[in-house]
């Protein structure tokens, strides 16, 4: 059978959207397979989140839940790295915690990817980086970059506007993928409910005494290098702050506040014994102001374009020519973690609850992240 | 801007121009063209895996305007259409004043109900547009009509995605703007059609037309139970548009693609006969050049980014001396919708809106979002008077021009507003 | 659910799409179906 021109031209077409699509198919599966993560010499569990909400079983809902457990009575505590993909001193943070502490009294349960949906892909507009390639002690160590939401593949399409189920709030229909506007979820809602309602059943059933839930925003957003506290939690997260002025670190804390729903600091602190806090860092590869967007960004934290911002005073942060490195924003909130346990510990001597192990935040500043990887 | 930035910057809107100009390439191909030149420019390579992902920005307003356009036709085919028309002119074109107002209100309605001007614009702007022109309106002046309200049915509540998106950037829930965007755009709206439409209809024809269509409806094929399930399809699109919003905890949300499938299945069972094949491929076929800017304006917002080139312009703008702010948002705020308004609101209207933290966060985001509505005229992109000349088969230019006497006065409006942003709310209790 | 049915939508308009790229002569409304074809595929197929 012959073909007319106008077929032949028609087939070539086509060949070529089918050729576009086969060459970005191995990107998106690679993104699929899960970062390594080891077990570091304090881990004595590893489960998944669907042990405590069976409907993640088989989803990639279903993430890892190290257990760091002294073997000693004290408290119980949550760090929840990865609720956002795009903020990888969350869940760096989270990863170096597994991989190097130790506890030395109560137990530390740590979620490196709280939504692992997240770092399945990117955000579409945000020409973010796939990949965090690292050289580490062991060789070299990648972790994928992802998005600030759930991916589509696991929960679409958004509605027009996401209404959160326990508030009636209205949001833009693509927060309806947000981990940190779903909370405390639900057993039978979306796919982001549901990773939040199993949060919110561990939390339940370990009866955990508080959750850090890691986050990174951009230098010119007004909550940064801060820790939100929910009003419970405001005396531990006090003292926390504190302590970090001892070490040189200067953090601000901020009340969570109570007309904004389905955040992890308002919802777990209300639905749940917990005390709940967030942390932010700064990080410049989220932002809307920055420059030529690429990992070096987002793990150098160096971005001209935040440097012009910085002369016209539109950032929250103090920003020079060293930015805000991966190396510094981990060793924040490593440092913030280490804190708020000494405080929980203080505030309540008959829980205590502590670590050994973790490089400190001087430590990261002067070796960096690679000799820990 | 620094110079490589600017250069960069030029380099793009050049190659653009000459490509939908001098080449005569679809605006679709000429994004994609200037997205390509601008990543090899700035020493990017051929970014495959990003430019693919830049198009997928605009995917599910894709499937709107594609599943709308579908809609469209099969009520056309089915003579739902002109029944509506019939009877809108029937009950309301006693008068012109009368005609109009509730007009302008009928072509908001889908946009307020879903936040988008294509449903608006292809929903209920495909019904009006016919008894406008029988009301003795040209084409163009049609088209203007229909897009303005299109875009102010976009912004008006009870859902305006701009306030969303810039809300969600600076922690602020959406709560609190139902009396000051209706203000900001129910208004504005009724008075644009007067400025557009008052002077161009002919009464004597209005007349006629009036009495025209009241003996045709009497005449109709459809009377009785007939004419009742011949408007089903309507009414479902309606309540399955509305459900959702109005009983959140218990309406399952069909999304707005879904809504029109269904209202097209519909209409293929009531009323004449329609190939739902045919109809569908007719759809496809006339909107598909405009799902191809949407395409086009994802990768080169991707390629923007990815260069630095999106940061250069944010900063850019937040250099200009704060005397002139507001003259830079009233200027820059929709010019960047020329490339897309949602883009402006989340690139821009983030940035200035923590620029302006110490004014009155409701007031300043519903101005902003008005200001910012006003870029849906701006080529090259242009998409609301894009999708309506598509819709009526009439060039967008004239219709973008008709539109924007009243678009630079509602940024005026928009711009006095985030002036006396705390005066305002005060006026308004908010 | 409401997934496939929307897998199913964007499946739908992949045809209708393929079809005019067929059925249109212009080779600038060939190439621009090309390009919003990439995306829709990739969407069916719940790659992406």
């Amino acid at each position: 059978m012959a073909f007319g021109r106008n077929t032949i031209v028609s087939m070539v077409v086509l060949a070529f959207a089918l050729g576009a699509v086969a060459a970005v198919i191995p990107s998106y599966r690679a993104a699929e397979q899960d970062d390594v993560i080891r077990r570091g010499p304090g881990v004595t569990e590893v489960r998944k989140l669907s042990t405590w909400f069976e409907g993640l079983g088989g989803t990639n809902g279903d993430t890892d839940v190290y257990v760091l457990d002294s073997g000693k009575p004290g408290a119980t505590g949550l760090v929840l790295g990865g609720t956002h993909g795009n903020e990888p001193a969350g869940y760096m943070t989270a990863i170096l915690i597994v991989e190097h502490a130790v506890p030395t009294a109560g137990r530390l349960l740590v979620i490196p990817h709280a939504n692992r949906s997240s770092v399945t892909h990117t955000d579409y507009q945000e020409a973010s980086p796939r990949e965090l390639e690292f050289q580490g002690a062991s060789g070299r160590r990648a972790f994928r970059y992802g998005s600030r939401a759930t991916n589509p593949t696991d929960q679409w399409p958004d509605p027009d506007i996401y209404v959160h189920a326990a508030s009636g709030q209205q949001l833009s229909g693509a927060e309806t993928r947000n981990l940190n506007r779903a909370y405390p979820g639900r057993a039978d809602g979306t796919f982001t409910e549901r990773v939040a309602y199993g949060i919110a059943s561990l939390v339940r059933s370990e009866k955990v005494d508080f959750v850090v839930d890691l986050h990174e925003a951009s230098p010119e957003y007004p909550v940064v290098n801060a820790i939100v506290a929910h009003e419970r939690a405001m005396p531990v997260a006090s003292a926390a702050v504190l302590n970090l002025e001892f070490e040189d670190i200067t953090i601000g804390l901020e009340p969570s506040p109570k007309n904004l729903r389905g955040l992890s600091h308002r919802e777990l602190g209300d639905a749940t014994d917990a005390l709940a806090m967030l942390c932010e860092t700064s990080n410049v590869s989220q932002g809307r102001l920055r420059g030529a967007t690429d990992a070096r960004q987002v793990i150098e934290g160096t971005d001209d374009k935040y440097l012009h911002a910085a002369g016209l005073g539109r950032l929250s942060v103090p920003f020079d020519e060293h930015g805000w490195p991966m190396k510094q924003r981990v060793g924040r909130h490593a440092a913030t973690v280490v804190a708020i346990l000494a405080a929980f510990t203080s505030a309540h001597p008959d829980r205590p609850i502590s670590l050994s192990g973790l490089p400190s935040y001087a430590d990261l500043m002067a070796k960096g992240l690679e000799p820990y990887l | 801007m620094s110079t490589p930035d600017t250069l960069l910057l030029l380099l793009t809107g050049a190659c653009f121009v000459a490509l939908v100009v001098a080449a005569r390439l679809p605006v679709s191909l000429s994004l994609a063209a200037a997205s390509v030149v601008l990543a090899l420019a700035a020493g990017k390579g051929f970014p495959l895996a990003h430019l693919v992902e830049g198009m997928f920005s605009y995917l599910d307003v894709s499937l709107v305007i594609l599943t709308a356009m579908v809609f469209m036709k099969v009520i056309e085919a089915n003579g739902l259409l002109t029944e509506l028309t019939q009877s809108l002119i029937a009950l309301l074109g006693r008068s012109r004043l009368l005609l109009l107002v509730a007009l302008t209100i009928v072509i908001m309605f889908p946009g307020m109900i879903t936040g988008s001007c294509t449903a608006s614009v292809l929903g209920t702007g495909a019904i009006v547009a016919p008894v406008l022109m029988r009301m003795g309106l040209p084409r163009v002046t049609t088209g203007a009509v229909i897009s303005s309200a299109a875009v102010y049915g976009m912004i008006a509540p009870p859902v305006n995605v701009p306030v969303m998106i810039i809300g969600g950037g600076i922690d602020m829930p959406y709560v609190g703007f139902g009396l000051i965007l209706t203000v900001l755009t129910v208004v504005p709206a009724i008075l644009t059609t007067l400025w557009l439409a008052w002077r161009e209809i002919d009464r004597d024809k209005l007349r006629e037309v009036m009495a025209a269509s009241r003996a045709d409806l009497r005449g109709s094929a459809f009377c009785g139970g007939r004419r009742l399930l011949l408007y089903l399809p309507l009414a479902a699109v309606i309540v399955l548009m509305m459900g959702p919003k109005s009983f959140p905890q218990w309406f399952p949300d069909p999304r707005l693609p879904l809504t029109f499938l269904i209202g097209s299945l519909l209409g293929t069972c009531t009323g004449r006969r329609v190939q739902l094949l045919s109809a569908a491929r007719g759809g496809v076929s006339e909107i598909l050049p405009v799902v191809g800017i949407l395409v086009g304006v994802g990768m080169l917002i991707e390629m923007l980014t990815l260069t630095g080139l999106r940061g250069a312009i944010v900063v850019g703008s937040l250099a200009i001396p704060s005397v002139f702010l507001f003259a830079s948002i009233a200027v820059i705020l929709p010019l960047f919708g020329g490339i897309s308004v949602y883009g402006g609101a989340s690139v821009l209207g983030v940035p200035f809106a923590l620029a302006l933290l110490g004014r009155n966060q409701v007031i300043v985001l519903s101005a902003l979002s008005l200001i910012g509505a006003m870029g849906s005229y701006i080529p090259p992109v242009a998409f609301t008077p894009v999708v309506t000349a598509g819709l009526l088969g009439e060039q967008y230019l004239p219709i973008v021009r008709r539109c924007l006497g009243p678009a630079v006065a509602a940024v005026i409006l928009g711009t006095i507003i985030l002036i006396y942003a705390n005066p305002v709310a005060r006026l308004f209790g908010v | 659910m409401i997934t496939v049915v929307y897998r199913g939508i964007v499946a739908v308009a992949v045809i209708l799409v393929v079809a005019e790229l067929f059925s249109q002569r212009s080779l600038k409304v060939k190439i621009n179906a090309g390009l919003v074809l990439i995306p829709l595929i990739l969407r069916a197929l719940m790659v992406a």
